[in-house]
């Protein structure tokens, strides 16, 4: 088994980091392409002005 | 054997009897001649003074009698060989069979070999150089240098012997304990034969049936049907190939369990499901009163899925702008969407644009109490009556949703190196088959 992964080491590598990155994926939830979050800077209610989250002013539930 | 009657067909020199079955078999070299394999009983034979001994009874499943009659002349570079022996031969680890042909010359005691898989054809010699340089690269590739030629190695293999008939000047059954190293720069292959490590070298060259039937005595309806599939069973063709295999399989199999185990354990929960409206502001600076729904829970880390639709939405359109917030810290993720559908009628036509379902995907949301803040835009016209419509919408939430992308993405990483792989085999597999034209002729 070690030969035959010797013969591949690289594709190996790169499957097992992927699979790696799947599994990170799958318990965190992330999706890698495509997510539909605009809010990539991660700006909380509290501190995000008007003016950068396009003119609305979020109304905090509570 | 009686060898049939034919036009192309050498007459022999002697005849020896089986030691099974008292069949006469026909010797064309008689000086050197020493194996024999009867197509009669399909026993393996030595000849020895005064008592020819049986070494090997061929499985009648395996059989396949030679389609040339023995004695079947041919020419090469004016030499001239006929057939004195046919032997079918098993890949070892696994259901690959091909047949060869032994044809020899008794002017200047050579041989060569037809060598035919599913009807594709190889000219087989044994090399004058027998002192070819290997190199092996630190990617695996290894090579065999002849005459300023590098040919790559492609194909490892170990075979049985399976069917024998005609004779032979060696023990044939000692062959399988050889180990085979197919080198190639198409068209032309070096075949090392290794037998306890010492190499024993031979030339080969892909062989047409206009060629076959041009150089050997062969009669049309002699040649077995040409295979126009893949000749060989891809996974025997590079030696990285099996390993590339094994490692994918388990790799597959890994990452199926991975998705079949998040949706066990994550499984897919609707936590939002209402039909909302949009209700004209006129007092206000959006044109659209914005929306609050109530709070529900997330656990996560879980993607969060929205189906946004407007069933009843047509030649219109209606822009959400969603932000899910985190009642406890205020996190807030935000997604904007439109809803757009128009039809109509036109030159005897019916034509529609748009959807009325669109989808959003928020990766990673953490376990929480969240909320909506929804702020809806849309274009009002009155109606006939001069009411302004409140266009209705549908808000689905769901969470641990199955992530497509994810799949197909990580599917494609699997499978990407393997297919070139198998299409870098396929081509050269045909290439190395089909359409050739007669190669190197044997060395003198």
């Amino acid at each position: 088994m070690i030969q035959d992964l010797k013969r591949i080491k690289y594709y190996a590598l790169c499957l097992l980091t992927g699979v790696g990155l799947f599994s990170y994926g799958s318990f965190t939830g992330t999706r890698f392409l495509g997510d539909d979050n605009k809010n990539k800077d991660g700006h909380t209610i509290n501190t995000s002005g008007s003016g950068h989250m396009g003119g609305h002013g979020y109304y905090f539930h509570k | 054997m009686a060898a049939p009657e034919s036009k192309y067909v050498l007459p022999s020199y002697s005849v020896i009897k089986c030691p099974v079955c008292a069949n006469g078999l026909n010797v064309y070299d008689t000086r050197k001649s020493a194996y024999f394999g009867c197509s009669s009983c399909h026993s393996f034979f030595q000849r020895s003074d005064g008592n020819n001994a049986s070494l090997r009874k061929f499985s009648d499943a395996d059989v396949q009698q030679c389609p040339f009659p023995l004695g079947t002349m041919g020419t090469v570079e004016g030499i001239e060989y006929m057939l004195v022996g046919f032997i079918r031969k098993k890949q070892k680890d696994d259901e690959i069979y091909w047949n060869e042909y032994a044809f020899y010359s008794p002017k200047s005691n050579w041989y060569v070999i037809l060598a035919e898989f599913d009807g594709n054809w190889m000219m087989i010699w044994r090399s004058n150089n027998q002192n070819i340089e290997l190199t092996k690269y630190l990617n695996g590739d290894c090579f065999a240098q002849d005459e300023g030629v590098n040919y790559l190695l492609y194909l490892q293999y170990q075979f049985n012997i399976i069917y024998a008939e005609g004779e032979f000047d060696w023990n044939i059954l000692e062959d399988e304990s050889l180990t085979t190293y197919e080198y190639v720069n198409a068209p032309r292959i070096l075949i090392n034969e290794e037998r306890n490590y010492q190499p024993s070298w031979f030339r080969a060259s892909y062989l047409s049936p206009k060629a076959l039937l041009n150089d050997f005595e062969i009669a049309p309806e002699w040649l077995p049907k040409k295979n126009t599939g893949i000749p060989f069973i891809p996974s025997k063709f590079y030696p990285r190939w099996k390993s590339l295999v094994k490692f994918t399989g388990i790799t597959l199999a890994l990452f199926l369990l991975i998705t079949v185990g998040t949706m066990m354990f994550k499984p897919e929960k609707q936590l939002y499901n209402k039909t909302l409206y949009c209700v004209q502001d006129t007092t206000g600076w959006g044109n659209t009163k914005s929306i609050i729904t109530e709070p529900f829970n997330i656990t996560g880390p879980a993607p969060v899925y929205f189906t946004l639709s407007a069933p009843a939405l047509n030649n219109s359109w209606i822009e959400l702008e969603i932000s899910l917030i985190n009642d406890k810290d205020g996190h807030v993720y935000e997604l904007d969407k439109t809803i757009e559908y128009y039809s109509g009628y036109e030159g005897g036509e019916s034509w529609s644009e748009g959807d009325h379902n669109i989808d959003a995907v928020l990766s990673g949301v953490p376990s929480g109490t969240y909320h909506m803040n929804i702020y809806p835009a849309t274009e009002y016209k009155k109606n006939d009556d001069g009411t302004i419509p409140q266009p209705a919408f549908d808000v689905t939430v769901s969470q641990n949703s199955f992530l497509s992308s994810n799949f197909w993405l990580m599917l494609c990483l699997i499978l990407l190196y393997p297919t070139i792989q198998f299409i870098r085999k396929y081509t050269y597999e045909n290439s190395k088959w089909f359409d050739k034209e007669y190669g190197d002729l044997p060395e003198s």
